[in-house]
Formats: structure tokens, sequence, C-alpha cells
């Protein structure tokens, strides 16, 4: 079984022929896709049990590209692939089946699982990948099957637009991984994992910490990060399931499971401070590590601030991933990988069911706007008891599974020391008190609130093959968080145990001796061996990765009572402040209808009065969000700090504008200059048939034979018939030989 | 001084170049044969001068002794010829019968007027 694992990344790709050859009938190509993941699920969960205690990693590698040296091409079964392997399926089943119900009707519903089955298959390769040129093939498969996704309804231009952002955005990324490919070629001469960790002692810093910065730049493209978030909200645009899986569970995932799969790269790269800027002036000194958790601080903060004034349910939750991914980046750069894939595992879980379930909301009510929602929580009451747990699970509510895992990131905040390093802690809390503030404020006008304030929109609930995966989903997101629980702390023992690969590894490279010790983890690795952890320029995130960690009391579960208090205590005013803000906002006001309307200037049967709401509205006749009192500060926030327009600004367009130069250039005159030299040729070409071959070569051809000619007509003469003619010729030449005999016609000495 | 070989090659020399001249300007075709008998004859005497002065019995330099390794013939100038005189009877005589035969069917034996091989 372990065997063949390859084939679970590729019998979801089976989707792809079958559903794209023939065009089955609606559920069909559903029932085909969700089986097919279905089995590598069942696979996945069996490799789990099968390999839940072992100590040891399985892997297989053979040749693919000869040379010397080689390219291989292999899989491996650690523990992190599994848990990846595990989260990725799960998601995906969830994702297949929803879409039986959410995609009926569409005219290309197998086109939709066709492309969803090579997604999965896609990731999957990423996730067992035992080399990072394997990863990279997948992982462009993976851009372009999302491009594929978020365009699915080509005919949107918007949503064409925003696949093409999203792939161009994140191509700039994908550029920084392929150096980085480059340079790990050319200092370790191999891909491989395994390879790489064990050359890194003897590695040169500087390289090693380069190849970390440029596929950092490839995972902040893949995560959102910033500034490279944009595309996400625009990603939207796609239908609902794409954006639950690619879009929160898995695809935004990978970039923060590259940084974790690599991150022995990083560490070896953050003992030596790298300075950038202008030497002697002005310079600021980063490391590998620094670098991630400042990007993922920065965009933890950014986005939570923009969810807060989003409007669309979607991109509130588009936001959420982003700030979200930004907490699990955070946890890496501070040395706790652990935490940050903790994270990565319970986010899936809970980031999937929410927007699998805001997908049941738009089913339902049949709109996306918040604005015109409201009291769905009586009309659809499976969605909301399903949307709380993982509402609950995201704000990081006690024992639900987000609280775990952001504790877990939180902690490893407060274990830093150093300059500035009260500020991870200070956003990541402002981080958590925003996300219950804005889920919060989303629970009231979605859910709860008296009832919807379009009259037009009869909610009701979703079909079965909808609200059950939600359902399945919720149960994770109540009860994975307990994996992480610090006082026995499964899920770090889990991740980090396998040091060695087993001795069924069939690895047909011809450069490993051995099978012993992959380096990787907490314990202290070979490649820091030697090396002191307190020397200036060393990354701070290392000495708190392995330093001591403070477990907390037993009562506490082990937790920290320094950071789950504050932790929880901020998420809790989150959920306080939202509900005192938006309870009075969204409750029915006694004043009459009509009253209102008036005062308004609007007519009877205007959507904003419709008879039975009354809320305060605004001019478009919308109902208006209490934060607006914040003037300029919400329009800020909800135009998403203005990067989009910035970007645009700087980067659209002068490239268009270049764009536009190049093709008056090569209109005018790269055009005129080929047609030039065409003309040159013609003319070179009447030139020599009129002039040079007429004249010329023809008068030379003539002429030698008109000499010949006149050559034989005038030497004829010397035939007069006579024969005395003859003999004084012979005469004649019997005399020059006899002067030649006697030497007169010889060369001077 | 003893005796020279000198003049009879003269007069092989002078006998030649009129007999030469003879051949390029007569008009007459049997003139023409009878200067080409003269140039043969000036021939005969050089070869006849050359074995009396240079040959191995009358060399002059040696005092007429002949060379002891010397086994060739001790007249070849002068069998030379009397075979030279035999070719030049039996050319003369063909020459004649190539002239009647011209002269039969060009009725003149001005060899001026036979010059039908011209261009």
């Amino acid at each position: 079984m372990l065997e063949n694992a390859y084939w679970i990344a590729l019998i979801p790709a089976l989707s792809l022929p079958i559903n794209l050859a023939r065009k089955f009938k609606e559920p069909i190509p559903g029932y085909i896709g969700s089986a097919l993941v279905a089995v590598a699920w069942l696979w996945s969960l069996a490799i789990f049990f099968t390999t839940m205690g072992a100590t040891e990693a399985y892997r297989v590698t053979v040749p693919w590209i000869p040379g010397a040296p080689s390219i291989y091409i292999g899989f491996q079964i650690d523990h992190l692939t599994t848990m990846m392997l595990l989260v990725v399926t799960t998601v995906s089943l969830m994702v297949h089946i929803y879409s039986i119900g959410y995609m009926h009707g569409d005219a290309q519903f197998n086109r939709f699982y066709a492309f969803l089955g090579l997604f999965s298959a896609a990731m999957l390769g990423v996730v067992l990948a035992d080399n990072f040129l394997l990863l990279l093939i997948c992982w462009e498969l993976v851009g372009l099957t999302s491009y594929l996704l978020i365009g699915f309804w080509y005919a949107k231009p918007s949503a064409m637009k925003a696949a093409k952002k999203a792939f161009v955005v994140t191509r700039f990324g994908d550029l920084g991984m392929l150096i980085a490919a480059v340079l790990m070629w050319r200092e370790f001469g191999t891909f491989d994992y395994d390879a790489i960790f064990r050359a890194l002692p003897e590695a040169s810093v500087v390289i090693v910490g380069a190849i970390a910065f440029l596929l950092f730049a490839g995972a902040v493209g893949k995560s959102a990060q910033f500034p490279l978030h944009v595309w996400l909200p625009d990603a939207m645009e796609g239908p609902t399931p794409v954006s639950a899986l690619i879009h929160a569970a898995t695809m935004v995932a990978a970039g923060v499971y590259l940084t974790g799969r690599a991150f022995p790269l990083f560490e070896y790269g953050s003992l030596h401070t790298f300075q950038w800027g202008v030497q002697g002036m002005l310079t600021i000194g980063v490391t590998p590590l620094g670098l991630v958790r400042w990007l993922g601080v920065s965009t933890l903060f950014l986005c939570a601030t923009i969810a807060v004034a989003q409007n669309d349910i979607k991109r509130v939750l588009a936001y959420s991933t982003c700030s979200q991914l930004g907490y699990m980046m955070m946890g890496i750069g501070l040395g706790s990988w652990v935490a940050g894939l903790f994270h990565l595992m319970t986010h899936a879980f809970f980031k999937a069911l929410l927007f699998l379930g805001s997908g049941s909301v738009i089913h339902g009510s049949g709109t996306q706007d918040m604005r015109e929602m409201g009291g769905l929580a009586r009309k659809m009451p499976k969605t909301y008891a399903t949307y709380m747990v993982g509402y609950l699970a995201l704000i990081g509510f006690p024992l639900f599974a987000g609280f775990w895992s952001k504790d877990a990131i939180l902690d490893a905040a407060h274990l830093l020391v150093g300059e500035g390093a009260w500020l991870y802690m200070a956003l990541g809390l402002a981080g958590a008190f925003l996300t219950a503030f804005y889920m919060t404020r989303q629970m009231w006008m979605v859910f709860w609130g008296d009832s919807h304030r379009n009259p037009s929109i009869h909610a009701h609930e979703s079909p079965a093959s909808m609200w059950a995966p939600l359902a399945f989903l919720a149960v994770p997101a109540l009860l994975i968080g307990f994996v992480g629980m610090p006082k026995m702390n499964v899920i770090k023992q889990y991740l980090t145990v396998d040091q060695k690969y087993s001795a069924q590894t069939r690895i047909h490279t011809n450069t490993v001796e051995s099978t012993e010790d992959v380096q990787r983890g907490d314990g202290r690795p070979l490649y820091l061996s030697g090396r002191a952890l307190d020397a200036p320029g060393v990354d701070p995130a290392i000495r708190a990765a392995h330093g001591e960690e403070h477990h907390g009391p037993a009562y506490l579960g082990g937790l920290n009572p320094a950071v789950v208090y504050p932790g929880t205590a901020v998420a809790l005013l989150g959920l306080l402040f939202g509900w005192l803000m938006y309870r009075s906002a969204t409750k029915k006001s006694v004043e009459p209808a009509a009253q209102h309307a008036a005062a308004l200037g609007l007519s009877a049967d205007h959507p904003a009065h419709g008879g039975h709401d009354a809320e305060p509205v605004d001019s478009a006749g919308f109902w208006r969000d209490p934060l607006t009192v914040l003037g300029p500060v919400w329009k800020f926030l909800e135009n998403k700090w203005y990067w989009d327009e910035i970007y645009w600004a700087v980067l659209v367009v002068p490239t268009l504008t270049l764009a536009r130069i190049f093709s008056w250039i090569d209109k005018y005159i790269v055009d005129n200059v080929v047609n030039g030299v065409g003309l040159l040729g013609l003319w070179t070409a009447k030139f020599a048939y009129n002039l040079f071959d007429t004249y010329v070569v023809d008068g030379v051809v003539n002429g030698l034979g008109l000499l010949a000619r006149k050559a034989g007509g005038e030497l004829r003469r010397m035939q007069t018939g006579r024969v005395q003619n003859y003999a004084v010729v012979i005469f004649l030449g019997a005399l020059l030989l006899m002067i030649a005999s006697l030497g007169a016609f010889r060369l001077p000495r | 001084m003893s005796h020279q070989m000198t003049p009879y090659l003269l007069v092989g020399a002078a006998l030649f170049c009129v007999g030469i001249f003879g051949v390029l300007t007569r008009r007459n075709a049997i003139g023409v044969l009878m200067c080409i008998e003269l140039m043969l004859n000036a021939a005969n005497l050089n070869l006849i001068a050359f074995n009396r002065f240079l040959g191995p019995a009358g060399n002059t330099l040696t005092d007429g002794a002949v060379p002891t390794n010397y086994y060739g013939p001790l007249l070849g100038g002068h069998a030379f010829g009397i075979i030279v005189i035999t070719v030049a009877a039996a050319e003369a005589a063909i020459g004649l019968a190539i002239i009647i035969t011209v002269y039969k069917n060009a009725k003149t034996i001005n060899v001026d007027e036979i010059n039908w091989m011209k261009w």
C-alpha cells in the first residue's frame, strides 16, 4: 500500500480525461469525481492509521532525466505528508460532494469536476513530492488549475480578469522559486529534500539564505501574503466550492507547507543577517525567518482590518483567510513551524466549513451581499448550526479548534526576544480581536438580526448534498484542536518524530549510501551543531525555537497563562464589541416604514423599507453599517487600503504604456525595416536582372562566342592551299628550334 | 694549318640555303623538286665531311688512329650518304608521279595556282 502511494495523487487526475472525453448527464460527473477522491481519501486514512506510530519515513525515488547529476522523481510518506494528505483529501472530498448540489443546473458540470479532480491531483502531488523540482512542477499545475477554476464561468469578464490577476500575481512569486531552484542546483547539485538537508552543514549560509528568500517569494504569491495578497479577494469570482477548496484550505496552504517543509533552509539561512539597502547609509538587517514573520504579521493585521469593512460574505472570508495565513507564516517565522502547520490543519477544516456554509447561504438566499441578509438562522438551521461551529473555531473560542492552534502561535510570539519582539504578540492579539469582531459582525448581519432586509428573498435550506459535508466538517472544526493541547502535544510529537528512512525505502539514486538521519525538527539538528545560537547576526527565532518551552499548569491543559489569558480575553472582547455594536444596528426600528421612506424621498415599494424593515439606510437604499461614522477610515478599509489602485498606477499602467510604446515601435519601425529589407532584395534582383544579367553576363557569354568566330575567321586565312606557304612555316619553325637549341630562349639564371 | 673541315661544311650550308630558297620561291613544281634534291645533297656533303674529319679512322684529333674501344662502322657517314641518295631517288620518283597526277587535274604545274585546299 505504501509502495504505490503515488497513485493517491494520480487517481483524482483521472477525473480530467473521464469527464472531458464524454459529457455525462448531470450528477454522474459528480459521482465519478467524488468516488475518485474518496478512494484517495480512504487510502490516506489507511496510510495515516498504519504509520501513526512509525518513527521512520518511507520514500521511493527513481531516476528520471539521466545526466551527471541526474534528476529524480519520487514521493515520500512521512508524518508531515500524511497530515497534509488527510487535510487535502478530506476537504477535497467534502467539496466534491457539496458541488453536486451547488453546481446543479450548470451547463458545464462535467468540466467543473474535471478541473476539480486535476486540482486535487496537483495539490496531492505538491504534498507527496520528495524533491523541490517535482514540487515546483506540481506547484505550477496547482496555479494553472486555480486559474481554470476561478475563470470557470469564462463568459463573465470579471471572472476572467480575476483569473488573470491570480495567475500573474502568483507568477511573480513563482519566478523567485525558479531562481531558487537554479541556486539550489548550483549549490547542492540535487533537488532532494533529504540530500539538501544533509548537505546543509557544509553549505554557504548566504546562498542558503538566498534560496530561502526566493522560495518564500513563491510562498508569498501562492499564500496571498502582503504584498502579493491582491489576487485572493478577486478570486471569489469563482464558484464557492472552488473558493472553499483552493482559496481557503489547500492551494493557499501550499505556500505554508513549502515554508514548513523547507524550514531547515530557512533556519540555516537565518544564521546570518542579510543587510539590505545602501551600504554605509541606510541598511536594514533581515533574515529569512525574519522576513517570514514580518510579512506574516503585516498580512495578518492588514487583512483583518480590511475584512471589517467588507459587505460581500465571501470577501470577508477571503480576507479572513489572508489574515489567518499571515498567522501561519508568523508562526513559522517565529521558529515554531509546528505551530504554523498545526494552524494550517485546523484552519483548513473550519475555513472550508465556513466557505461551504457561505455557499449554502448564497444558494438559499440568492444574494452575496450581507446587507441584504438577516435572520437566516431560523430559515436555514442546519447551515446556521454548522456555521456557528466554524465561527467559534475561527475566532478562537476556548476549546474549539482555532483556539489551540492560535494559542500555539501566540506562544511562539511570546518566546521571541529582541528588539521589537513585543510587536508580534501585540499585533497577533490585535488580529485576534479584529477576527472576533468582524466575524461577529458577519453573524449578526447574516444569521442573527431580525430578518432579511430584502423582502423578495425567500430563503430556504439547502439540499442534503450541501449540508451533509458541512456537518462532516464541523466535527474536526470542533475536535481536531485537541491534538495540539500543550500538555501532551500530540501534534508536535507526531510531526517531529520521524527522523530516519525505513528499511523498505527504495532510493535509486547513486549518491545515497545510507538511509540514516533525515535531520529536521526540534531536536538539535546536525546543521546547527557547532554553531553558537547566541552569536550576533543569528535570528532570535532560532534561539526561541531551540530554547525551553514554558508549559503551564495542568488545569489549563499545559497552556501558558501568560499567553492564553490575553489571547482568549482579546477574542472575547472582540466578540463583545461586535455583539453590542451590531445587535442594535441590525434590529428593526420602531419608525414607521412609510414615514421613513418619505423622509428619504423613496417610493413606498422600495426594497429599503419593504414594509417590515426600517433600519437606517444610506442614500442608495442599503443598510448603513454603524462603523461608517469613521468616515474616511471606513472608506480606506472598504477600498482595501487602496492597494489595488496603487498597483494599478505603479505597475500596470507603466507596463501597459511600455507595451503601447513597443507596439508602436513594432508597427512603424520594425515593420518598415523588414519591408525595407524586402524592397532592397527586390531592387537588387531587378538590378541584377536588368543591368547585370542582361548586359554583363550575357555580354561575356556572347562575346566569347563572337571572339571564337572572329578568331576563326581570321586564322583560317593561314590555310592558303599553297604548299610553299606551308613550307615557309615549317622552315621558320625549324629555324626557331635551331636557335633555341643554341640556348637563346633559356631563362636567365 | 692542317686540312680543315670548315670549308666543306660551308659549301654544304651554301648549297642548302640555295636549295631552301628555291623550294620556297620557284613557281615550277619540278623546279621545287630539283631544289629539294639540292638540299638532300647538301646534307650528304655534311655527312661525308663529318665522317672524314671526325670519324674514328680519319679523326684529326687523334691523328687517324682508331680508339681501342670502338667497335662500330668506320665509314658510317659514307654509308649513310649512299642511303640518302637512294631515298632521294625514290622520293623524286614519287614526287614526279604526284606532279603528273596534279597536271592531269589542274592542267598546270605552277604551284601558285594549285590552291584548292585554301580556306
